[in-house]
């Protein structure tokens, strides 16, 4: 046995033992934030665990050789799938820290009886103070070179996932050149190399499928069956079924439940058409799902709809979509309405149309993109294609949850010169919900309802115009505009991070 | 700063290795490209682009006499050239950037008709000039105006002519502007320690409360302090907007540089001096110590508003997809209504006083045909190294000689799907802490469409103390240096940018940004070069010492209006 080459395997199998705890400490500072705690924990953690490999190999007595190769294919499992799984224990609050601590212990473990246990197979090659300085030297070599090479190369180039494979690859690749290196040492080379060949495979595979595999985690994030998944240009489409029910997401918000979004469809839906003189032509901004229009239409006299919603692949899905098209009623094909895929606020520099009724329906302005929709200059642009006597109405977000950027979104209608009333229902899924009635002057609490809805009667209409005291307006609310998005950060500030 | 670049990406641009490159000329061997380049050599080479500033070669003309006569000389031998005409004006601008277009726009505003201007490029807009990618509108310079507070009245009012803007019912108030015009949020934010954060003001990791930030904080109470200094007699601030208006209260500071008076103040943080620099090279193309102290402090007060009790209030900002090139086009709109005549591809190679006229000798650069203007009046909207050249006789030659320039070049990238944003989402302004660079800017975030393609426009001001041979080494590095410099800035930020990338056209600017030099800003140089010889006038950015559109469009008002008395036109003063 050549023993130069001996050192390369302590270089390399020091440089994976760091690289894995890199992993560790991005991976849970990507996902809980807060790297400096994140990084002084896993690092902690590690060495300690290194500690506890240590003295484990007091206890191993015999066949060292083949020891250590064992251990060395058990690191290249343990570590190399470490990011898969930590991207998958997150979809699970509950699992996360338990499992980060658990794998963090078990790599630093093995690590740390890698080390020993080479430096008593290679005692007898050179005397003590040699082997000490060479094989500690190369071990610090090997932290040194991976710590450079984690954030320059790896990461960037293979993103994390990918980057621990790559590591635990590189160990399985150790342990098979080792079954080599010490052939005349090991009692049966050949089922070790065996052994090493298939986690090497394993782990290739893996490395292969990294893409679809991380998109699996996907599946524990909602607490549902995925029916339906798609990546479109704008957003992340995602429909779940529960026993009785189903829920569209978009980017990971709940945008409806099918049992309880007929409260919400109609709260937002008949206020504003039993406020418009007459009826006759609506808009609808957003609301691609189709379940807004099927409301409209419930009012006969409604002549022409035109919805209009950025993305055409969740107005497709209203259309074509079994369980969407039986909850809308197949809304989208009513040859009254008309589908424009198009940005809202352009589609209002550029339409001419005139309006009596206008039901703004966006996702809530948790990002800029959709927190221009609810800005003084879109409303502004919203109000010059109403009819005089017309009126609108805006999803308004959670006037309890997030009561400054309900109030600000009442602020913002003001500013585009408009009389606004808010006003809230219930509906399960959401909690508390929030909606603006707004028109271009005082009108009075509505009580009208078409035939067929399953939520509102005329009575209850005007409940929903009565606020409790915890969504009181408060004090020194600016309006929304292009040019701060102070919603957006209200937002934030109100409901980030849930 | 290099602790950082280690940590965020492959092949960090810092300023050393820039002038590495800039010296070389190699630039794959001087920014360790070898490291990233080999990955995606593939994508990079299939990047289309070229440098499409042709204006430099004529230019040299003026520089390499000896050609402009040969060239001259060679179309009056040949077949098609015509040997040379004359031509008369009343009055005869030459230069068509912010300045010479806003000399003709108070022209036209006072009815003065029979006004010419010459323009050396085929475009008018100087470094204001914008262009079009993929169908896109983008700025190849300036991009952003401060929006004014009503007394400064010349540019209140080309802002109210233009219906940019409309007047407010107070005159310490500033203009009312609509709200699309305004930068859009986000504005800016910072790629730092492998993140992007909002805002501007590199945080380190989010430990707060640190050196950096207390430095940060004494100065800008400082700045406060000093933009409280109190008017002077004639009600004029110590900074501000135009210069020319400011009270000799605190024109002492210009006796040092912005470096030395950070390291007197203690402002020697790594974060606090990357950040104050940003400022002199995003305003003045200038490192902190080739940046006058007064020009430093002038930045963070002058294109601030001041409140009514002197505390500074942010400023707001006018934007448009094409940048200032908005503005040109408007200036250029009111002068041609007003009966302006343009002439492109115009190089103004002598001016002379004639008794009671003067005179332009100038070169069609297309055809090399010669043209010998006659004007009541001329007025030079061209920079003072351009002057130096041009002008027979010139009392104020020394003056002139001590202007300094600073290069820049302006990179567009066009990728019809932008990459993937991690952190802070993209914003209007987005920065690199460490580059050399200032970032870019993306043209597309005042536009509201369905579409997800983008032109990013890219700044690299070069801040070489030797401002000449960097200039030299600008102009000779080819297509291919840019694109590796303009990919290996960001790739940190945006690791996959090469294959997202159609293409990369670049324009070179070799004397972009005139320098406030410290002790040169106030040293009496700027006004000797604006005063008059005769009937030949003054108007140019660079008498100000500072790039700024508000600073052309004052001295293109102010020359227009000596020109104005003059001619014997009555109008009410704007400058």
């Amino acid at each position: 046995m050549q023993l130069r080459l001996a050192f390369v395997v302590v270089f390399l199998i020091s440089a994976c033992g760091l690289g894995y705890q890199l992993v560790a400490g991005t991976v849970s500072s990507y996902l809980l934030g807060d790297s400096v705690t994140q990084f002084s924990f896993t690092i902690g953690l590690y060495l300690f665990a290194l500690g506890i490999g240590s003295w484990l190999t007091k206890f191993i007595e015999r066949d060292l050789v083949q020891r250590f190769i064992e251990i060395e294919l058990a690191v290249a499992v343990a570590g190399g799938l470490s990011a898969l799984c930590l991207m998958h224990a997150y979809a699970s609050d509950l699992w996360f820290r338990p499992v980060l601590v658990l794998e963090i212990l078990l790599v630093g473990t093995l690590v740390g009886i890698e080390i020993p246990l080479l430096v008593r197979i290679l005692r007898d090659e050179l005397d003590l103070r040699e082997l000490l300085a060479r094989v500690l030297a190369w071990d610090y070599v090997g932290a040194l070179v991976v710590a450079l090479a984690f954030p320059l190369v790896l990461v960037p180039r293979l993103g994390l996932v990918r980057s621990a494979l790559a590591l635990g690859l590189l160990n399985a690749a150790v342990a098979l050149w080792s079954v080599s290196l010490f052939r005349a040492r090991v009692r049966r080379p050949g089922a070790l190399a065996l052994q090493g060949a298939f986690v090497s495979l394993v782990l290739a595979t893996v490395f292969g499928q990294a893409g679809r595999l991380t998109a699996l985690a996907e599946h524990g994030f909602y607490a549902n069956e995925v029916v339906h998944a798609e990546t479109t240009p704008y957003q992340r489409v995602v429909l779940t079924r529960s026993k009785h029910d189903f829920q569209l997401f978009l980017n990971g918000a709940l945008q409806f439940s099918s049992g309880d979004e007929y409260r919400y469809h109609e709260a937002l839906v008949h206020p504003a058409m039993a406020t418009a003189a007459e009826p006759r032509r609506v808009l609808i901004l957003g609301g691609g799902d189709g379940l807004a229009v099927r409301e409209v239409l419930r009012h006969t006299d409604v002549e022409r709809v035109t919805l209009v919603d950025l993305d055409g692949a969740v107005t497709r899905l209203a259309r074509e979509f079994p369980p969407l098209v039986a909850l809308n009623a197949g809304s989208l094909s009513d040859p009254r309405v008309t589908v424009i895929n198009a940005d809202a606020m352009q589609f209002l520099a550029e339409d001419r149309g005139v309006y009596d009724v206008a039901i703004v329906d966006f996702p809530d302005p948790a990002s800029f993109s959709v927190g221009k929709l609810y800005t003084q200059t879109f409303y502004e642009r919203l109000v010059a294609r109403m009819a005089s006597d017309g009126a609108i109405a805006v999803q308004s977000t959670s006037p309890r949850q997030a009561p400054r950027s309900y109030w600000c979104i009442a602020a913002t209608l003001e500013s585009a010169g408009l009389f606004v009333r808010p006003y809230r229902c219930g509906v399960p899924s959401f909690g508390e919900w929030g909606f603006m009635l707004a028109a271009q002057r005082e009108v009075p609490v509505p009580a009208k309802v078409p035939a067929g809805t399953r939520f509102l009667d005329a009575e209850f209409m005007r409940t929903l115009f009565v606020l409790p005291r915890d969504a009181a307006r408060p004090e020194g609310i600016e309006p929304n505009r292009l040019s701060t998005q102070a919603l957006v950060r209200s937002y934030e500030a109100e409901l980030g991070g849930t | 700063m290099r602790g950082d670049d280690a940590l965020d990406g492959c092949a960090p641009v810092g300023r050393r290795a820039l002038l590495r490159a800039a010296v070389s000329g190699g630039l794959a061997a001087a920014l360790g490209g070898a490291a990233c380049a080999p990955r995606d050599a593939r994508a990079v080479r299939r990047i289309q682009g070229a440098i499409v500033d042709r204006e430099n070669v004529s230019g040299h003309l003026l520089r390499d006499r000896a050609s402009l006569g040969a060239a001259a000389a060679g179309s009056t031998a040949g077949a098609t050239a015509s040997p040379g005409r004359s031509a008369t004006a009343r009055v005869l601008i030459v230069g068509g950037g912010a300045a010479g277009l806003s000399v003709a726009w108070r022209l036209a505003r006072a009815g003065v008709e029979g006004v010419v201007l010459l323009e050396l490029a085929d475009e008018l807009g100087g470094t204001s000039r914008g262009g079009h990618l993929a169908g896109l509108a983008h700025p190849w310079g300036a991009h952003y105006l401060p929006v004014p507070r009503a007394e400064q009245r010349a540019l209140s009012a080309l802002l109210v002519d233009a219906g940019l803007a409309r007047m407010p019912a107070s005159l310490a108030g500033r203009l009312e502007v609509d709200e699309t015009l305004l930068v859009r949020a986000p504005d800016e934010r910072l790629f730092t320690l492998g993140v992007w954060e909002d805002g501007l003001w590199p945080r380190g990791g989010g430990s707060s409360g640190d050196l950096d930030d207390a430095q940060r904080r004494r100065f800008l109470a400082l700045v406060d302090e000093l933009a409280a200094t109190p008017p002077d007699a004639r009600g004029r601030r110590a900074f501000d907007l135009p210069l020319a208006h400011t009270s000799t209260a605190q024109r002492g500071l210009d006796g040092e540089s912005a470096k030395a008076f950070a390291a007197r103040l203690g402002l020697d943080g790594p974060r606090m001096q990357w950040w104050l620099e940003y400022a002199t090279r995003d305003d003045f193309g200038a490192s902190l110590e080739d940046t006058s102290a007064y020009a430093l402090v002038h930045y963070f007060t002058g294109r601030q508003a001041v409140a009514a009790d002197g505390a500074a209030t942010t400023g707001e900002y006018m934007t448009w997809p094409e940048g200032n090139a908005r503005l040109i086009a408007e200036l250029q709109r009111l002068s041609v209504s007003g009966g302006l005549e343009v002439h492109r591809g115009q190089l103004a190679h002598r001016v002379a006083n004639d008794g009671a006229a003067a005179r332009v000798e100038a070169v069609d650069v297309a055809t090399f045909e010669r043209v010998s203007w006659r004007a009541e009046h001329v007025v030079l909207a061209t920079p003072q190294f351009v002057n130096l050249r041009t002008l027979a006789e010139d009392p104020a030659r020394d003056a002139r000689a001590t202007f300094r320039y600073g290069p820049w070049v302006v990179a567009n990238l066009d990728l019809p799907a932008p990459p993937p944003e991690f952190g802070f989402p993209r914003c209007w302004d987005n920065v690199r802490y460490g580059s050399a660079s200032l970032g870019y800017v993306d043209a597309t975030h005042q536009l509201d469409r369905a579409e997800r393609g983008a032109v990013w426009t890219w700044y690299l001001p070069v801040t070489d103390r030797d401002e000449r041979a960097a200039r030299a080494a600008l102009l000779a590095a080819p297509w291919e240096h840019w694109r590796d410099l303009v990919l290996a800035d960001l790739r940190g930020p945006h690791p996959d940018l090469a294959e997202r990338v159609r293409r990369i056209d670049v324009r070179r600017f070799g004397h972009a940004m005139v320098r406030p030099s410290p002790g040169w800003l106030w040293s009496g140089a700027r006004e000797r070069a604006a005063e008059a010889i005769g009937r030949v006038h003054f108007a140019h950015t660079d008498l100000s010492g500072m790039a700024l559109f508000e600073e052309a469009h004052w001295q293109g008002t102010r020359a227009a209006e000596e020109v104005l008395t003059a001619l014997g036109v009555e109008s009410e003063p704007l400058a």
